[in-house]
C-alpha cells in the first residue's frame, strides 16, 4: 500500500470539489494567458506594422522646405552601394477637404516595397492605400482630384511668399489599391490613425509642380552594411552641389560670379561661412516709396553693395540719376524711405527713415544694374509692373507710366543705395542678411569646395533620419498591454480564486473528520496537509493546462473584441493574434502558484483550528484598523500631487476601514442579546463566521468600487466644454490645415488675403499655432513616440484667456503659459503638454527633459514645465512661438487653430472658415469633438475595466451563492433543529436569503462608500458628471442578480443538503 | 480526583494537575474547562468517564490522545511524558501506542474497509508492503465480523459496520491504549451491545487499556472503573 493511494483515491472521490477548484485555477490561468497574449499580440502587431510601413527603407533624407536634385539620389546610391530613391512628399487636400499625404515616387520605389504594387504608375495615375480607398470610397479606375501647393524655396509664412498662387489641382485615376502589407502605409512619423496615402509618378508630379528634377526626400534602402545617420550625412557632403544647397552661381560678366540663393535671402549659415567675402555681399530689398517733400517714387529696390556704399554714413544715401530726376533731388537733399519691416509673427510693418543724399550716380554700372535685384518670386520674372505679385500688399494704381518705363529699361535695378550696416539694421529678418555674394570668378572652385566640405547638410535642414531604427524602437507599445489587461483582469482573477478557494475550503471542511481521523492514527498535520497540497498540485496543474487552452481562445476573442468594439485603444494597429510560448508558461505557472497559495492559506487555517479550536479574535483590531484608515483617508484627500496613486490609496484605505467597521458591526450585533428575533439569527451567524462574511463582502465591495469609480471617471467631452478650465480651453472650434496658413487669422489683412469676409470672425478670435510634425504622442497612438510633435504659440494668447487646467507644474503659482518664456540655465526650452502626452506618450514628469532634433539636425532639449489635464492639445508639446522660430526657422505658417466664437455664431464661422480655407485643407471641428476622440480611448479602457469589474462582481455574487451552500451544509444540523422545533422551510429559506443578501448589501455599501471617499476630489472639482442614474441601475441589476443567485442557492441547498439531516433527525 | 488502584502496577496513563481552558468565541476572555485534574489508568484497565455535556470529557480524551496540548499539568502515556514531545514525536506516539474510535466512525470515504484498516501503517512510512499487514487488517476485520466486506467503501456499509471498521482500524498498530469517544453514540441498542462485546473480547486478546467517554450506562458498566467529570475534575463513582 502506497501513500499515493490516498492522493489518487481522494482526487477521485472528491472530484466535484476538485473540478470546481480546477475551474477556478483554469479561469485564472486563462485570464493571465489572455492578458499576456494580448500584450504579445500588440507587440508583434506593432512591429509588423512598423515593418510593413517601412518596406526595405532604412533611412530617409528629409530636405525640409527646400528641394535637392534627384540625381543626388543616384550619386548616393553608387557611393553607398544600396538603393537610394528620390521622392516628393507633400500634403495635399482632397475635394472633400481631407488631408492626404501625396508621395511622388519613381520606378525605384517598387524595389523598396515587399509587394510590386507601385510598378508602372503612369502620368495622372495614382496608387492609393487601403485606408484612403475606404475613406474616400475609391475603387480602381475611379477619378478624383487633390490640390497641392508648389514647393517653394521661400518659407511659406515669409510675407513675400503670399503671392496669391493657388494650389495646383491634380486630376488622378486610381491605378491600384496598396494593401497594408505593402509600403502603402508609409509614414515619416508615428501616428495614431492610419495614414491616407496617395502615390503618383515622380516625374509627372515634378512637371505638374514646376519642380523638374527636384525631390524633397531621399529614401535609402537596406544594404549589406550598417549605415548610420551621420554616415549618410557624410556621404551627402561628398556628393552634394550648390544646387542642393539652394544656391546658384551665375556669371555677371567681367570675371565676376554671383552666388545667389533660390530664395530671396541668403541663409546666415552661408554668409557666416563665407565671412572672408563679407565685403562682396549684396543686400537688396524693397521700398514702398521714396519721397522728397510731396513727390514720391513708388515701389523701388534699394541696395547695399560694396564698394559703392562702403563709405556711406548711417544717414547717407546714394541715388541714381533716374530717381534724382524723378524726385528733383540734389546732393545734400533729405529724402525719406518707406520700407517694409519684418515683424514678429510673419507680418510686415512699415518704417520711415530719412537720409541725406550724398551722391547722384549716372545710369550706368551698379546704378543701373538689374542683376542686383534678388530672385524675388512674383517680381524678378514679371514683364510689367502690373504683373507684379510680390506677396506683400502693394497698390498697383500708384504705378506710373514712368515706373513701367524704368522697369522696361532697367528691370529691378536699385534706385538708391545704403550702407551695409544700415541695410542690415533696417531690414533685419529671420531669413538672411544678404541677397547675394559677388566675387572673382577665379575663386569659384575654392568657394564651392568650402561650401561642400565645411557646410554640414543639416545646417541647411537636410537631415538624415534613421527611420527604421526609430520606427522599430517606437513599435514598443506606449503602454504595456499585457500588464494593462492583467490589471483589468485582476479583480476577475481574485474573484475566481476567492470563489474557487471558498469551494476548496468547503471541500476541506467536509473532510475535517478525515483530518481528525488521520491525526488520531498518528499522521502529523504536516503529512495530512501534504495530501491536500498534492491534490491541489494535481488539480492546479490540470486546471492550469486547461486554462492555457481556454486562454488561447480567450485571447482570440479579446483581440476580436478589440478589433471590432475597442479599436480606439490600439490606434489603428491591425491586430493578428501572436502569443509567445513564454506567456503560456507564465500564465500556467502563475495560476498554479496562486492555486497553491490559496491551498496553503486554507490548509494553514485548518491547521490552526486543529491545534487551537476557537482561534484568535481580532475585536480590538477592527477599531484600530478603522481609525488608522480614517486618518489615512483624510490625509490622502487633501493634496494635489500623484492623484492616481492617492485615488487608489484612498480607495484601499477607505475600503479596509469600512470593512473593519462592518467587522465591528457584525461583532456587536452578533453578541448575545436579551431579545431573540428571527432576523437577528442571521446576524448572529454572519458574526460567528466573520472572516468568511468579510471575504464575501470584500468581493462584492471591490466590484462595486470599480463600477462606481469607473462610472464617475468616465469623461463626457461636452461636460463644461464652454469653460476655460475644461479640456477644450473654452474654445468652441478646433482647426488644422494641411497647408500652413501664412499669418495670424485675427489680422484683418490676412483675413482679406485669405478671402475671409469680415463676418466670419467678427465676434471671435483665433489662437494660431505653428506645427513641427513629429510622432503622435496622444493616447490614440499605440506606439512609443520618438520625435515629439511640437506646437509653437504665443503664450499670452492663452494667458489672457486663462485657458486649460494645469495638472502639475514646475515652481509655484502664477501664469503657467508665461513660464514658456523662461529658458532654463542649461538652454533647455520650456514646454507644456497634457497628461496623456507627457506621462504616457513620453513617460516624463514635470521637470524632466526630452531631446529632439532641430531643423539643422542639432540635438536640443525640451524641459517639461507644466502638465495640463486632458485637452484638445493632446499628442504634442507646446513651446513659445519665439523658441519655435529659433529652432525651426523654415517651418512656416500656422497649421493648428483654436477658435473662439460666440455660441450663436459657431455654425456660421465653421461654414465660412471651411469654405474660405478649403484650398489649405482646412479641417474644422467643434473643440469638444476633438476632445471626444481622445476621451474615447480612456472611455474604452474604462468600458473594458467596467466589463471585467462587472464580471468580477458577478463572480462575487456567485461566490455569495457558494457561501450560502457552504453555510447551509455546515449548518445542516442546526437548520434541521429549526425545522424540528417548528420553523417552516419557507421561513428558513427566507432567513438564509436575508442573511446572504446582507453580505451583498454590506458589500455594495462598502464599495460605494470607499469609491465616494476616493472620488471626493473629483466630485468636489466637478470635473466629470457622475452618472448617478446609470450607476444606480448598474448596482440595482447586481442586487437583482444577487437575489436570484441566493434564492437559487437556497433552494438547491435546502433540497440537497437538509433532507438527510432531517431524516436522520426524525 | 481519581487515583490508581495499585501503585505498583504499570500505568498506561498518568495525568497530574491537568488544566485546560478555551477562549470564548466572542473574544471576551477564556473559560477553564478542566481544572487541576488527576488520573491514573493501569495497564489493561478499562476506565469509563461520564459527565454532562460540555463538562470536558472529549477535551480530556483529546488531551490523552495527544491531539490537544493542555494549558497546564502533565500527561504520561506508557511512561512517556507527552508535554515535552514535539508534534512529530506525539504523532509517532499516537501511531505506535494509541488507538482512537470516534462517535462518528470518521472512516475515509475514498478507501475500502480493508484500506481504512491498513492506513494507520502509513502514518510512519510512505508506503507499506507485505502480506503481514494485509493479513493483520483482514484478521481484524474478520474479528469484527466484516470478513465479507473487505472491499466495501464506507458509503456501502451501515453505521454499525463502519464503527466496527473504525475499531479494527484503531487496533491495527497494536496500541496499548484505546480511546473511545462515545463509541456507541450513533448506534442502535443492539449494534451498540454487539460492539461493546467485541471491544471486551478484543481487550482480552490484545491486553489493551481503554479509556472511554460516554453518556451511556451500558458502556460504562463494561468498564472496570467509572469516573465522573464534574466542574473540571474527576470524581470516582
Amino acid at each position: 500500500m502506497k501513500g499515493s493511494l490516498l492522493y489518487w483515491r481522494s482526487l477521485k472521490h472528491y472530484w466535484r470539489i476538485h473540478f470546481v477548484w480546477g475551474l477556478g485555477v483554469a479561469l485564472t490561468a486563462a485570464l493571465i494567458v489572455s492578458a499576456l497574449g494580448t500584450g504579445d499580440t500588440m507587440d508583434a502587431s506593432l512591429t509588423r506594422q512598423a515593418e510593413a510601413r517601412l518596406g526595405s527603407i532604412d533611412l530617409v533624407v528629409s530636405t525640409g522646405h527646400q528641394t535637392v536634385r534627384t540625381s543626388l539620389a543616384d550619386a548616393l546610391s553608387e557611393r553607398l552601394q544600396r538603393p537610394v530613391r528620390p521622392a516628393l512628399g507633400m500634403r495635399a487636400t482632397s475635394a472633400k477637404g481631407s488631408t492626404v499625404q501625396l508621395w511622388g515616387v519613381g520606378a525605384g520605389f517598387t524595389e523598396l516595397s515587399p509587394i510590386p504594387v507601385f510598378r508602372g504608375i503612369g502620368p495622372g495615375e495614382a496608387v492609393i492605400n487601403a485606408t484612403l480607398a475606404s475613406e474616400l470610397e475609391l475603387n480602381v479606375g475611379d477619378s478624383f482630384i487633390v490640390r497641392v501647393a508648389r514647393p517653394s524655396s521661400l518659407p511659406g509664412d515669409a510675407p513675400m511668399a503670399r503671392n496669391g498662387e493657388l494650389p495646383v489641382a491634380l486630376r488622378l485615376q486610381v491605378k491600384a489599391v496598396a494593401p497594408h502589407t505593402s509600403l502603402g502605409d508609409f509614414v515619416l512619423h508615428a501616428q495614431g490613425d492610419e495614414p491616407w496615402n496617395l502615390f503618383v509618378d515622380l516625374e509627372w508630379l515634378q512637371e505638374q509642380l514646376s519642380a523638374k528634377g527636384r525631390a524633397n526626400l531621399l529614401l535609402v534602402g537596406r544594404g549589406s552594411k550598417n549605415l548610420s545617420a551621420s554616415d549618410l550625412e557624410a556621404a551627402i557632403q561628398q556628393e552634394w552641389s550648390t544646387e542642393d544647397m539652394g544656391l546658384q552661381l551665375a556669371s555677371i560678366g567681367t570675371g565676376i560670379t554671383e552666388l545667389r540663393p533660390d530664395a530671396i535671402f541668403m541663409d546666415a549659415v552661408i554668409t557666416d561661412l563665407l565671412q572672408d567675402l563679407k565685403e562682396e555681399q549684396v543686400f537688396t530689398w524693397f521700398a514702398y516709396g521714396i519721397r522728397r517733400d510731396s513727390r514720391e517714387t513708388p515701389y523701388s529696390f534699394v541696395a547695399a553693395v560694396d564698394p559703392l556704399t562702403s563709405e556711406l554714413a548711417a544717414d547717407e544715401i546714394v541715388v541714381n540719376q533716374w530717381l534724382a530726376n524723378d524726385l528733383e533731388i540734389a546732393i545734400g537733399d533729405a529724402i525719406e524711405l518707406r520700407v517694409p519691416v519684418f515683424q514678429y509673427g510673419g507680418t510686415l510693418g512699415e518704417a520711415k527713415r530719412s537720409f541725406r543724399v550724398r551722391e547722384i550716380l549716372p545710369m550706368e554700372g551698379q546704378a543701373a544694374d538689374p542683376t542686383l535685384m534678388p530672385r524675388y518670386p512674383g517680381l524678378h520674372d514679371a514683364q510689367h509692373c502690373r504683373d507684379w505679385k510680390p506677396g506683400i500688399a502693394i497698390d498697383l494704381s500708384k504705378i506710373r507710366p514712368a515706373d513701367e518705363d524704368y522697369w522696361t529699361a532697367y528691370r529691378g535695378a536699385p534706385k538708391a543705395f545704403l550702407s551695409m550696416d544700415t541695410a542690415k539694421t533696417l531690414w533685419q529678418n529671420p531669413y538672411g542678411n544678404a541677397t547675394a555674394i559677388r566675387f572673382d570668378s577665379a575663386r569659384v572652385p575654392s568657394v564651392v569646395e568650402r561650401l561642400k566640405t565645411q557646410l554640414a547638410p543639416s545646417q541647411l535642414g537636410i537631415v538624415a533620419i534613421p527611420l527604421r531604427s526609430q520606427r522599430l524602437a517606437g513599435s514598443r507599445p506606449a503602454n504595456d498591454f499585457g500588464m494593462l489587461f492583467l490589471g483589468f483582469s485582476f479583480l476577475l482573477m481574485a474573484a475566481a480564486l476567492l470563489v474557487s478557494g471558498l469551494i476548496f475550503g468547503f471541500g476541506i471542511l467536509r473532510r475535517q473528520g478525515e483530518v481528525r481521523s488521520l491525526i488520531a492514527m498518528g499522521f502529523t498535520y504536516r503529512r495530512v496537509a501534504r495530501t491536500f497540497f498534492v491534490e491541489s498540485m494535481v488539480v492546479s496543474a490540470l486546471g492550469a493546462g486547461f486554462g492555457i487552452v481556454i486562454g488561447l481562445g480567450l485571447t482570440h476573442g479579446l483581440i476580436a473584441l478589440i478589433r471590432s468594439q475597442w479599436s480606439g485603444v490600439v490606434g489603428g494597429v491591425i491586430l493578428t493574434p501572436s502569443i509567445q510560448s513564454g506567456s503560456l508558461v507564465i500564465g500556467g505557472i502563475a495560476a498554479m502558484c496562486a492555486g497553491w497559495f490559496a491551498t496553503f492559506l486554507t490548509v494553514r487555517k485548518l491547521g490552526r483550528e486543529q491545534r487551537r479550536p476557537g482561534g484568535p479574535h481580532g475585536r480590538r483590531w477592527g477599531r484600530i484598523i478603522a481609525l488608522v484608515c480614517a486618518v489615512s483617508v483624510v490625509t490622502l484627500l487633501f493634496g494635489d500631487s500623484y492623484r492616481a496613486v492617492r485615488f487608489f490609496l484612498a480607495g484601499t484605505f477607505s475600503m479596509v476601514g469600512l470593512l473593519a467597521i462592518v467587522f465591528e458591526v457584525l461583532t456587536y450585533v452578533g453578541r448575545p442579546g436579551a431579545t431573540v428575533h428571527k432576523r437577528r439569527l442571521a446576524f448572529r451567524y454572519l458574526a460567528r463566521r466573520r472572516g468568511r462574511s468579510i471575504a464575501a463582502i470584500t468581493l462584492v465591495a471591490v466590484g462595486t468600487f470599480l463600477i462606481v469609480s469607473v462610472g464617475a471617471n468616465r469623461h463626457d467631452p461636452k461636460h463644461g466644454a464652454d469653460q476655460r478650465k475644461s479640456g477644450t480651453g473654452g474654445f468652441s472650434l478646433y482647426g488644422e490645415s494641411a497647408l500652413p496658413l501664412p499669418g495670424d487669422l485675427n489680422d484683418s489683412k490676412i483675413q482679406a488675403d485669405l478671402g475671409l469676409g469680415r463676418g466670419e470672425l467678427k465676434q471671435g478670435s483665433v489662437v494660431s499655432m505653428r506645427l513641427r510634425e513629429g510622432d503622435d504622442a496622444s493616447c490614440r497612438s499605440a506606439g512609443q513616440a520618438q520625435e515629439p510633435e511640437i506646437l509653437g504659440l504665443q503664450p499670452e494668447l492663452l494667458s489672457q484667456r486663462r485657458a486649460f487646467q494645469v495638472k502639475d507644474r514646475l515652481g509655484g503659482e502664477g501664469d503657467i503659459w508665461a513660464s514658456l518664456h523662461t529658458m532654463s540655465d542649461d538652454g533647455a526650452i520650456p514646454a507644456i503638454g497634457d497628461e496623456a502626452t507627457v506621462y504616457w506618450g513620453f513617460h516624463r514628469r514635470v521637470g524632466d527633459r526630452l531631446d529632439f532634433r532641430d531643423e539643422q539636425g542639432r540635438t536640443r532639449t525640451l524641459r517639461i514645465v507644466g502638465v495640463l489635464h486632458n485637452s484638445v492639445l493632446q499628442g504634442r508639446l507646446i513651446i513659445s512661438e519665439r523658441q519655435f522660430q529659433q529652432v525651426f526657422p523654415s517651418i512656416s505658417g500656422y497649421r493648428v487653430f483654436l477658435v473662439d466664437t460666440a455660441a450663436a455664431n459657431t455654425r456660421n464661422a465653421t461654414t465660412n472658415l471651411r469654405e474660405a480655407l478649403t484650398d489649405y485643407g482646412f479641417h474644422l471641428v467643434p473643440a469638444w469633438q476633438r476632445l471626444a476622440r481622445f476621451m474615447e480611448v480612456e472611455n474604452t479602457y474604462l468600458s473594458i475595466f467596467s466589463l471585467l469589474g462587472t464580471l468580477g462582481m458577478v463572480l462575487g455574487i456567485f461566490g455569495v451563492g457558494v457561501l450560502l451552500l457552504y453555510n447551509v451544509i455546515e449548518r445542516r444540523g442546526e437548520l434541521a433543529v429549526l425545522v424540528a422545533i417548528g420553523f417552516r422551510r419557507r421561513e428558513i429559506g427566507r432567513l438564509l436569503v436575508f442573511e446572504h443578501l446582507l453580505l451583498v448589501v454590506f458589500g455594495i455599501l462598502v464599495g460605494v462608500g470607499s469609491a465616494t471617499f476616493a472620488l471626493y476630489p473629483v466630485l468636489v472639482a466637478g470635473q466629470n458628471a457622475v452618472p448617478v442614474a446609470a450607476l444606480g441601475g448598474h448596482i440595482g441589476l447586481m442586487v437583482c442578480g444577487a437575489i436570484f443567485a441566493t434564492v437559487v442557492a437556497k433552494s438547491w441547498a435546502l433540497r440537497q443538503g437538509l433532507t438527510p439531516v432531517l431524516q436522520r433527525a426524525n | 480526583m481519581s487515583t490508581a488502584q495499585e501503585t505498583n502496577v504499570a500505568l498506561a496513563v498518568e495525568v497530574t494537575g491537568l488544566s485546560h481552558e478555551y477562549r470564548r468565541p466572542d473574544g471576551s476572555g477564556s473559560e477553564e474547562i478542566l481544572r487541576d485534574l488527576h488520573l491514573r489508568v493501569s495497564s489493561g484497565e478499562w476506565v469509563a468517564i461520564m459527565g454532562p455535556s460540555g463538562s470536558g470529557k472529549s477535551t480530556l480524551l483529546h488531551i490523552l490522545g495527544t491531539l490537544l496540548v493542555p494549558s497546564s499539568g502533565s500527561v504520561q502515556i506508557e511512561g512517556t511524558a507527552v508535554d515535552s514531545l514535539r508534534d512529530d514525536e506525539r504523532a509517532r506516539l499516537r501511531s505506535s501506542s494509541i488507538g482512537f474510535v470516534f462517535q462518528d466512525h470518521q472512516l475515509l470515504p475514498q478507501l475500502t474497509a480493508l484500506e481504512n484498516v491498513m492506513i494507520p501503517n502509513l502514518a510512519l512510512a510512505q508506503s507499506v508492503a507485505g502480506a503481514a499487514i494485509r493479513e493483520r487488517a483482514t484478521a481484524l476485520l474478520t474479528a469484527v465480523g466484516l470478513e465479507d466486506r473487505l472491499d466495501h467503501r464506507p458509503g456501502m456499509l451501515s453505521v454499525g459496520q463502519c464503527q466496527r471498521v473504525a475499531v479494527a482500524r484503531a487496533l491495527t498498530n497494536r496500541p496499548s491504549l484505546l480511546l473511545l469517544d462515545e463509541p456507541t453514540g450513533a448506534l442502535d441498542q443492539r449494534t451498540a451491545a454487539s460492539l461493546l462485546d467485541l471491544l471486551a473480547e478484543i481487550r482480552g486478546q490484545e491486553s489493551l487499556s481503554i479509556v472511554t467517554v460516554t453518556h451511556s450506562l451500558e458502556v460504562a458498566t463494561k468498564a472496570d472503573r467509572r469516573l465522573h467529570l464534574v466542574h473540571g475534575g474527576l470524581r470516582e463513582e
